[in-house]
């Protein structure tokens, strides 16, 4: 049934779970519980603070509208499994955090850019290795494009769009054998 | 029903009774309890009395007992003395050796006789502590460092030197109590606290049992009933009985073994040094800065100085005493669960910070539980699997995907990371490993089949042990050899049962055509007596030696596994047996 309306309990106890699930598909690896938050108003969405003993922040009022139950916890799972992977695949540790940043900085010069740019780029290499790991998983744009892009990317301001383009080129340069269809045609869409 | 089935039954009964009057006679009054979890239910022990008996039920058990004055320590050790030996409360009082910073060898140890020395000879004299089947130290962090020293080498080999004598002490059951730091006492080093196998805290009885404590009869006025109070119930025979049975009956399945391997290797793991050799660089001096594997959940960063062999060691020997109390025949994960957090935390070092923490609050027994614990739930979870990749791992049988699973593991499980992957990566690239793999394979196919002649085949196995053995750079050398001696102790196990007094007449013959001088000592030594036990353990040969009593009719039982050696002790003994008639 589409566009399943779940009570704010509901939807913390299935991010709970599918957070649990996905440490289990990364073998459970020493991170801690998730801070699982329901709040429209904070600016907070899915994040891992590396600085902070890798925990996952995860706003569950960001799940997009309109999807069946099993869709809601496809999406939480992924989101999830997306989150670890920064302490999986990148950036791994804080040493290669740093170097991230500190060689974004060297181009661009603002380390907030930099910054900026780093995450970015681990969001990539994040979506890419991860894809070759569980290959059924979408990438994160497909999160975006759910509940941004097919009807709100006009709306997104233009340092966000620029940057969902620089991701896809990257993500198409590093991964471009494994695109499917569907989603070369989402590009093209959103180009 | 075998009468070594009812012995056994009876032994546990007696063990059993120990326990049960110690709690009603109030003896030993304490709330904490051991949980044990068994398939889906919970055994509930009383915590300290069940670990003071495991202690007796292991080869040289060692017990630390720390605590603050009057928590019941050195009455415990002395009560459980009286029923698991029988011996009088008074001979077990004079042989305690109590501990203070001017103990001197002479008063724990041993002095020369000193009439004897007048006349100029030297005649060593022992004391009763050294002498003594049941053993307690009193207060042991009194000992100043040198009788640490003296101490030192009573437990880590056994022996006791005095002057140019040498004690050995076989068998024993060893109870040091410890009190918390004060004005007399002496810090303990990591090496000695290692020599105690399992340690335990005595906290003050809460106030219900507190107010049993005061309901009962003074015993400074009467001292303890030895009839009825605290009554023989055993006898150092049967304890040592009790010890072979343990080791003769009771297994340790892979799973076990393994979750040993896995709990003591991820308090030693750590994927960037050897922490036991690291002196300048430490988990609390930087060692894990902007490491991977350094977060809250991690159990590798926790840990300063890690676990020995010989706690790996006393983890498998009080399991096994746990499941043969509890009346299993295998060790289950679990019981290693129940008992680890005993044998581990005195032996280990902590971060102050950690330690302090809510809600440890300092207490080490709490924290090492949690890490006990949290290895526990990665083992339960992912343990199984490991082991199964190791295993492909060493019959060459990865595939890919196996690969994969691996190399994703080691980034979750600093276990996996420090100790599994280096090695599955160094066997795969030894070229030499897999041709010798191939000939082991060959021999433990042909065995599997039945298609082969003892004579033969026992040569081959010979031959490939001489040629892996002299070989030292072919990795996973000791995978190969392990797997050819199961071959070879499974081919050739005999067993020889005759009369005693058939033994004790072929013995000198059988000395003068065994070739090896150790073991020519072995059956030198084989004396028979009340519920006797013998083990005469080499990579090439072990035999094992049971006789019931000293009697000339008795039964004596003797079992011989091994190679080319083990047959040819067979064959000796048959043929001196056959011209014996």
């Amino acid at each position: 049934m589409k566009g399943e309306k779940l009570s704010k309990d509901m939807l913390i106890e299935i991010a709970r779970d599918m957070f649990n699930k996905a440490l289990e598909d990364f073998f459970y690896p020493p991170i801690p519980e998730p801070r699982i938050i329901y709040d429209p108003k904070s600016s907070e969405g899915f994040y891992i603070d590396p600085e902070n003993d890798w925990k996952t922040t995860l706003n569950v009022t960001l799940v997009p509208k309109g999807l069946t139950l099993d869709e809601i916890k496809k999406f939480l799972r992924f989101v999830s499994r997306h989150e670890i992977g920064h302490y999986i695949i990148c950036p791994y540790d804080l040493v290669t955090s740093i170097l991230i940043i500190s060689a974004a900085k060297k181009v661009v010069g603002s380390y907030e850019i930099a910054m900026f740019i780093a995450n970015f780029f681990a969001d990539v290499i994040d979506d890419v290795e991860r894809n070759g790991i569980f290959p059924g998983d979408p990438i994160i744009l497909d999160a975006f494009s759910t509940r941004d892009l097919k009807n709100e990317y006009k709306k997104l301001s233009p340092l966000i769009k620029v940057l969902i383009r620089v991701k896809e080129i990257l993500w198409t340069e590093i991964n471009l054998s494994k695109i499917s269809k569907d989603k070369r045609d989402m590009i093209n869409k959103i180009n | 029903m075998s009468s070594a089935v009812l012995d056994e039954r009876l032994l546990r009964r007696k063990v059993n009774m120990i326990m049960n009057i110690v709690q009603s006679n109030k003896l030993f009054i304490h709330h904490e309890l051991l949980r044990v979890r068994v398939e889906r239910r919970i055994i509930n022990l009383p915590l300290i009395l069940t670990m003071a008996i495991l202690n007796a039920l292991v080869p040289k058990g060692t017990m630390l007992l720390y605590g603050g004055h009057g928590g019941g320590k050195t009455t415990l050790a002395k009560i459980l003395g009286r029923m698991m030996t029988g011996t009088p409360l008074k001979k077990i009082e004079r042989s305690i050796l109590r501990a203070h910073p001017h103990l001197t060898e002479e008063k724990a140890i041993a002095r020369f006789d000193v009439a004897r020395l007048m006349s100029g000879e030297e005649v060593v004299q022992w004391s009763e502590f050294v002498k003594t089947f049941w053993k307690i130290i009193d207060e042991v962090n009194r000992l100043s460092p040198h009788m640490q020293d003296v101490l030192f080498s009573l437990l880590a080999e056994g022996i006791v030197k005095y002057g140019s004598e040498v004690y050995e002490v076989r068998d024993y059951v060893l109870y040091a109590t410890l009190n918390p730091k004060d004005v007399g006492t002496f810090p303990m080093g990591a090496p000695f606290m290692d020599r105690f196998s399992i340690a335990i805290q005595v906290t003050m009885p809460k106030a219900p049992h507190l107010f049993d404590i005061l309901g009962r009869r003074d015993a400074k006025l009467y001292g303890f009933d030895e009839d009825t109070q605290v009554p023989a119930i055993m006898t150092e025979e049967e304890i040592i009985n009790i010890w072979h049975i343990i080791d003769d009956t009771i297994t340790v399945p892979e799973e076990s073994m393994f979750f040993i391997t896995y709990l003591i290797g991820s308090f030693r793991a750590c994927i960037r040094t050897n922490k036991e050799n690291a002196e300048f660089l430490n988990v609390d001096s930087g060692l894990c800065d902007n490491c991977h594997f350094n977060t809250r959940e991690s159990v590798c960063n926790k840990i300063k100085t890690p676990p020995s062999v010989r706690a790996a060691k006393d983890l498998e020997r009080y399991s096994k005493a746990l499941a043969w109390l509890l009346g299993y025949d295998k060790v289950l994960p679990n019981f290693i669960v129940a008992v680890a957090p005993f044998v581990l935390w005195h032996r280990l070092d902590y971060p102050e910070n950690i330690l302090r923490e809510k809600p440890y609050y300092g207490n080490k027994i709490l924290l090492t539980k949690d890490l006990v614990q949290r290895v526990f739930n990665r083992y339960a979870r992912r343990g199984r699997r490991i082991l199964e990749i190791i295993d492909r791992g060493w019959a060459l049988k990865l595939t890919k995907s196996d690969l994969d699973e691996l190399n994703q593991e080691a980034k979750a499980d600093v276990f996996v990371a420090s100790d599994v992957q280096p090695i599955i990566k160094s066997i795969s690239e030894d070229s030499r490993y897999a041709t010798y793999y191939k000939q082991v394979e060959e021999i433990l196919n042909m065995i599997k089949v039945g298609r082969f002649d003892e004579k033969t085949i026992i040569s081959k196995i010979d031959d490939l042990l001489s040629k892996i053995e002299s070989d030292v750079t072919v990795t996973g050398k000791h995978k190969l050899v392990r797997e050819l001696y199961n071959a070879i102790f499974s081919l050739t196990k005999r067993t020889i049962k005759m009369k005693l007094g058939e033994w004790r007449e072929i013995q000198i013959d059988l000395i003068k055509q065994i070739p090896l001088k150790s073991l020519k000592r072995f059956f030198k030594d084989i004396i028979g007596g009340p519920l006797y036990r013998k083990f005469y353990g080499m990579p090439e040969i072990e035999i094992r030696v049971t006789i019931p009593s000293d009697d000339d009719n008795a039964i004596m039982t003797m079992d011989i596994a091994g190679g080319k050696l083990a047959l040819r002790v067979f064959e000796t003994i048959e043929k001196l047996r056959r011209n014996l008639r």
